[in-house]
């Protein structure tokens, strides 16, 4: 009974063991080959439970997702021999287990390191036609663009395929950036400059178009103002003659009075007269009437 | 390999199927109970596309799907039942035979272990989660917040995603413009998780991909502008192109990322720079400066200028109504005292004229020389006689108010346009 009982948990155990050993999952964002003593037998596995014999075969699993790789930056020359510090990343996916696992041994490090010298390389022929300043403004996928396409078949003897090369930075090596940063200081002096003398010229423009503006304005005025009084002088000079027509002798006497009155006879002035005038006729003859 | 290992093997696999195939159905019966139950709103949404059937690998995938009508519950209990029976009633007649009195119910001990078990599935998803269950590695479906369950472990798993927190990414770096210039830009994205499945099984990291990809592409943008145009009016629009090229590559990577927005932050130029670009601005502040002055300069004198021009042009105006007036007057009173002569010319003649000699006389010292007389030689001390003639008269000033535009200068004490009684006295 004991004994029964006993062999039966073992037996159960064991039908455990077994079962365990014979079924493996494949997860959604997995891939996996079961190879039996080091030959691959099955690789194209959907995600899901599947089955194995258990103890003999091995399985292995791998990433099915777009694996992604960083690369520190790296010097490359442009077509005018300048040096750009450039850095980049990869991203890929296993698109055939069994070749991923044949070249690279299943190891992601040793993919990524292939990856790169390929891209490196292909990096190089495209910088090496471009100038800094075409480098700096392309288009990062026109600029990959004939990488991708050079380096597509020798990425499919990895077995992977190349979802994107895209470069992060692009940067002037250190020893440059201080002629960089006098250019852009010049560059600011030189705006600075500009600006400051597109101000004074606007200024000295407004100032003497305004002074011309007040000099005519003023010139207007006097022509119109003289206009004027010439007018009043006409007009006035009419308005004498007119009257004085009338009695040219009277108007010729008349005027020399006020005339004498105006002109003469002021406290101050000492007169020299000889008494031969009408006015003294009677101080040399008072008897002498008419 | 030896056949009888396969044959065993092909048993363990029926047996642990019909296993597997109970247990399917009474989640089946525990969700079908959830979903006739008020309490719990479940609604377990399946993304048909995602949901790739093994087909006839996977014997558990034929049972009916809950969300192919509603399920019997009847039907299911009585399914069960028989699978049970099958399961543990075939196996072991022997026994229950032996020992009737202290039979272990085995059958009953198995349905509470089940029950235990099956009860491991239920699971809460918060508001703004989503829970992608998948059944041994595959997804199968996408449940939405409340109270849900799944086939426990070991046969389906969950993982639950916050689909709608916006996620902040930051970064702050350095970067080449298209003139070759240096800036440095804070740059902040804000995300969600918009696609659960996407982002669980597409890619590695999608967190860290989406730095990468805003890093090469706030690059990408930056290298195709001029540094005035990333430092000033471009900013927005450089903000608006990184976060389509952003979407874009994540969307070429199937992240399930979804970019809310992209700020800029910050954008500046490296701070050994920026003393020269702070005189820049103050350039440019300085030069709509000095126009402003110009212009309120202009804004003063032009005014001015019209209103002196306006004075002279009055002045003008008044000279002429005084000359006209003046004329018309002066003409008038000729024309009266002419008349008035004319009626006893001779007598109003002497009258005038003696009068004038009066006043003219009587105001100023005299030598009358009678040169008739035969005295030729005559001394007359005139700069005596003038002399002390002046410091008789009043210290007048010398008579500012004349008027200086006709040039005369005169010493009269009082001036002749404003001294209507010379004209007047002369008229009577």
């Amino acid at each position: 009974m004991e004994t029964r009982t006993l062999a039966g948990i073992a037996a159960a155990l064991a039908a455990l063991l077994v079962l365990t050993q014979s079924v493996f999952i494949v997860q959604q964002n997995e891939l996996a080959i079961r190879s039996e003593l080091g030959k691959i037998i099955e690789s194209d596995y959907k995600s899901g439970m599947h089955f194995k014999l258990p103890f003999v075969n091995d399985i292995r699993r791998f990433d099915k997702r777009v694996l992604t790789r960083n690369y520190p930056a790296e010097q490359f020359l442009t077509s005018e021999g300048k040096i750009l510090n450039v850095d980049f990343y990869v991203k890929w996916r296993i698109t055939d287990v069994a070749q991923y696992y044949r070249a690279t041994g299943g190891s992601e490090d040793a993919a990524s390191a292939r990856l790169a010298e390929i891209v490196k390389d292909g990096l190089k022929g495209v910088i090496a036609k471009r100038t800094i300043q075409q480098v700096v403004a392309a288009q990062r996928t026109e600029f990959i663009g004939d990488m991708l396409a050079f380096a597509g078949s020798s990425v499919k003897q990895l077995g992977v395929a190349l979802v994107d090369v895209r470069v992060k930075r692009i940067d002037l090596p250190e020893e440059v950036s201080d002629s960089v940063f006098n250019r852009m200081r010049q560059d600011f002096a030189r705006q600075a400059a500009q600006l400051r003398a597109e101000g004074q010229e606007q200024a000295t423009r407004i100032r003497a178009e305004a002074e011309r503006q007040r000099v005519e304005i003023i010139a207007n005025a006097a022509s119109d103002a003289e206009k004027i009084r010439g007018e009043g002088d006409a007009k006035a000079t009419d308005i004498y003659a007119r009257a004085y027509q009338k009695n040219p002798e009277f108007y010729a006497f008349h005027r020399s009075m006020q005339a004498y009155r105006k002109s003469m006879g002021k406290e101050g002035d000492v007169l020299v007269l000889a008494p031969d005038s009408e006015f003294f006729r009677y101080m040399k003859q008072p008897g002498s009437g008419r | 390999m030896p056949s009888s290992a396969i044959l065993y093997a092909r048993r363990a696999r029926d047996g642990f199927v019909g296993l597997l195939s109970v247990l399917a159905d009474l989640g089946l019966l525990l969700r079908a109970l959830a979903q006739r139950s008020a309490t719990f709103v479940l609604r377990p949404w399946r993304a048909s596309a995602w949901n790739e059937s093994g087909g006839g690998k996977e014997p558990w995938k034929n049972r009916p799907r809950p969300d192919e009508g509603p399920p019997d519950l009847d039907d299911i209990v009585r399914n069960l039942q028989v699978k049970l029976k099958a399961l543990f009633g075939g196996g072991k007649p022997p026994e229950t035979n032996d020992e009737p009195a202290p039979r272990v119910n085995w059958g009953a001990i198995a349905a509470a272990l089940v029950a235990l078990w099956s009860l491991t599935g239920f699971y809460v998803v918060d508001a703004g989660e989503r829970a992608v269950v998948t059944r041994f590695g595959s997804f199968s479906e996408i449940a939405s917040s409340g109270i849900n369950w799944h086939i426990p472990w070991p046969v389906e798993r969950r993982v639950l995603v916050n689909t709608e927190e916006f996620v902040s990414f930051a970064d702050s770096t350095r970067m080449l413009t298209k003139d070759e210039a240096l800036v440095e830009i804070n740059l902040a994205v804000q995300y969600r998780r918009k696609d659960p499945v996407q982002y669980l099984f597409s890619v590695a990291d999608p967190e860290k991909t989406l730095g990468e990809v805003s890093e090469s592409a706030i690059r990408e943008i930056v290298g195709q502008s001029t540094m005035d145009a990333v430092l000033e009016k471009g900013r927005q629009e450089v903000a608006v192109r990184t976060k389509d090229l952003v979407q874009r590559t994540l969307d070429q990577y199937k992240t399930g990322l979804d970019v809310i927005s992209v700020n800029l932050q910050d954008v500046r130029v490296p701070e050994q720079v920026a003393p020269s670009q702070k005189d820049a601005i103050k350039a440019r502040e300085d030069k709509e400066r000095f126009s402003l002055e110009a212009q309120a300069y202009a804004n003063n004198i032009l005014p001015n200028a019209r209103g002196t021009a306006q004075q002279s042009l009055e002045d003008a105006a008044a000279y002429r109504s005084r000359v006209v007036a003046d004329s018309s007057g002066e003409s008038a009173r000729f024309i009266a005292l002419a008349s008035a002569y004319a009626k006893a010319p001779g007598v109003t003649r002497q009258r005038l004229y003696f009068e004038t000699m009066e006043q003219v006389y009587g105001q100023s010292a005299k030598v009358i020389v009678d040169s008739k007389a035969g005295n030729n030689m005559l001394y007359l001390p005139l700069d005596k006689l003038v002399e002390r003639s002046r410091a008789s008269a009043p210290a007048a000033p010398s008579s500012g108010s004349a008027m200086p535009r006709n040039g005369e200068v005169t010493v009269s004490p009082v001036p002749a346009s404003e001294d209507p009684d010379v004209r007047s006295r002369g008229s009577r």
